[in-house]
């Protein structure tokens, strides 16, 4: 009741008024089956004003060459001499977050870096800083000396994702409470003027083109947006369909895929047009693209679907048999790994990308995150108790690292 | 956690929320919670990673419960005066009867004063968490809130005279 201070006789009466007035109401029991029975009339109907909403367009900036987007991480340009270090993000602990550093020499965990709530982290190019996202605030921490910055104050609008331009200069950050971008300048540690997103709800993800020139973010309105990020001028929505919001851009820069609920929609990033759905059997859970440009994994509740950028068709889909929660791929590209969060017992699982089989589970308890050196030889994976290193030589997994926050994981980072 | 587990934990506060915000009519608070649970099952993994679902879930129907009030709100009104409100059955105890009577003062009040009750009353939450999820100012929550509280106590309590002329509109569900 903190949030009220001292109440009116009359508050307290209304209050008690509510209480009782719904005492007791239950939901319809086939709650479940009402929502997805609804969810299915609602993405065939928005499948037909999708197709129609693809003529109308615009064109924005054509992009370059070079490769980042949504989950893949920042390209590394310099490389300061800074200790190799994982970062582990728990989000509720108490209410309160951690940052868990673990050094990759030794593979010892460090003092944990405590915040008021950890949400998304992302380290800059350059490796020198990892900026959380934690609520009305994102907190930049010196990855030199793992020690928090001042809290950077994006306003009431929670922070949810934040993602650093390959310039390693901007990093916008999505606040989900009010629809707004906020563009953080690196330098100075300071914000710009937030903007909104004007179409769709909650942006959620934010990918940027290898140039840097384009971001793109996705909402839930079933629509992504470009940005010129010169201007920081929004262009024209392009519609995607149901659950349209997490994406990855292609090395070359040229196409973006976007994950929905039962296909993935390519788009041309020259143009801002869709191209036509490639059907997937079930909800998109990660994207992830090989360094070569030429495969898309798509991720879902038990398979893994590659899908051929030069035809865009999918292939056979990889059976995992468990839902799929996070997936990387190692720096030469040749092995794909998927956290498998659920049992018995979770996994993380390789996947050949020349032969597009699945190896034998590396089996460690429930993985939830999985992040890999950039390096290729270590693998990463956060689980409830434990943070396992696994040798991507072997696909063996190493001494578990203990004495680790309880609390599910968040998020893997790893510096450049 | 899952969408089913979610809706298993969360569906009846989530339900009791909607029933208030949609003025104790069951048919529209059920149309509601679907709605807004059909909105965070589209994009289910993302809406986790927010690490508040619920918190989510509760914007989308607050919002929702609004714009379908606007809608509404076009059609014809009627005023209600201070005190129009029918009358607690006779056989009830004070309590309840006032209980009852302020429910069905809260269902007449415009759509924004009614939420932001609801939320700040029956979801315990601060004026700035309300206006993060309405997306307004914090001035305006309290506005708001004072403003209802004002009314609800005019229709409850109609001792209490109102400005001369003034009168209460409500829309016709």
């Amino acid at each position: 009741m903190e949030a009220f201070g001292v109440m009116t006789d009359f508050e307290r009466r209304l209050r008690a008024a509510m209480e009782s007035a719904v005492a007791g109401e239950q939901p319809p029991r086939n709650l479940v089956q009402q929502v997805r029975r609804r969810h299915r009339w609602h993405t065939a109907r928005v499948g037909v004003a999708g197709a129609a909403a693809v003529a109308v367009v615009a064109v924005l900036v054509p992009v370059g060459v070079g490769a980042f987007g949504h989950g893949s991480g920042p390209a590394g340009r310099h490389r300061p001499k800074i200790a190799p270090t994982v970062y582990v993000a728990y989000p509720n602990l108490d209410k309160a977050g951690t940052i868990l550093p673990i050094s990759i020499a030794t593979n010892t965990p460090g003092k944990p870096i405590h915040l008021r709530f950890s949400g998304v982290s992302v380290i800059t190019p350059d490796g020198r800083t990892l900026y959380v996202a934690t609520g009305d605030a994102v907190v930049p921490i010196s990855t030199a000396t793992n020690t928090p910055g001042k809290p950077i104050h994006i306003g009431t609008s929670r922070a949810f994702e934040i993602s650093i331009n390959p310039d390693g200069k901007t990093a916008y950050v999505t606040g989900f409470l009010k629809d707004t971008i906020t563009p953080l300048n690196i330098a100075t540690n300071t914000p710009g003027k937030p903007f909104h997103v004007r179409i769709g709800i909650f942006p959620t993800s934010i990918a940027f083109t290898p140039d840097g020139k384009t971001a793109y973010i996705g909402t839930v309105g079933d629509t992504i947006t470009p940005i010129n990020t010169a201007t920081n001028t929004l262009g024209k929505p392009v519609h995607v369909g149901a659950g349209g919001d997490d994406m990855a851009i292609t090395p070359d820069g040229r196409t973006a895929y976007v994950g929905g609920n039962d296909a993935v929609t390519p788009i041309s990033t020259a143009t801002n047009t869709a191209g036509k759905p490639i059907p997937i059997s079930r909800p998109e859970s990660d994207i992830a693209i090989t360094p070569d440009g030429k495969t898309v994994y798509v991720g879902s509740a038990s398979t893994v679907t590659p899908i051929s950028t030069a035809t865009n068709t999918a292939g056979k889909p990889i059976r995992i048999g468990r839902p799929v929660l996070d997936m990387a791929i190692t720096p030469d590209g040749k092995t794909l790994y998927v956290a498998n969060p659920e049992g018995p017992p979770g996994a993380v699982t390789p996947i050949s990308t020349a032969t597009n089989t699945a190896g034998k589970p590396i089996r460690i308890g429930a993985s939830l995150v999985i992040a890999i050196t950039p390096d290729g030889k270590t693998l990463y994976t956060a689980a409830l108790n434990k943070v396992v290193p696994i040798s991507t030589a072997t696909n063996t997994a190493g001494e578990p690292i203990r004495h680790v926050p309880f609390g599910y994981p968040r998020e893997i980072v790893i510096t450049p | 956690m899952s969408f089913e587990e979610f809706v298993q934990d969360c569906s009846p506060r989530l339900f009791r929320t909607a029933l208030l915000l949609a003025g104790r009519d069951r048919a529209a608070a059920e149309d509601l919670l679907q709605l807004a649970l059909e909105r965070a099952y589209r994009h289910w993994a993302r809406v986790c990673r927010t690490g508040e679902p619920e918190r989510y879930v509760q914007r989308i129907l607050a919002n929702a419960s609004n714009d379908r009030w606007r809608r509404a709100a076009r059609r014809p009104e009627r005023l209600l005066r201070p005190g129009d409100a029918d009358p607690p059955a006779q056989d009830q105890s004070d309590a309840v009867a006032e209980r009852d009577f302020l429910m069905r003062a809260l269902a007449a009040l415009p759509p924004r004063q009614r939420t932001v009750l609801v939320l700040r009353y029956f979801n315990d939450l601060s004026e700035a968490e309300i206006a993060d999820a309405l997306g307004c100012s914090v001035g305006t929550v309290k506005s708001q809130v004072s403003r209802g509280l004002a009314r609800l106590r005019d229709i409850a309590e109609p001792d209490t005279e109102p400005p001369a002329g003034q009168m209460w509109r409500r829309s016709v569900s």
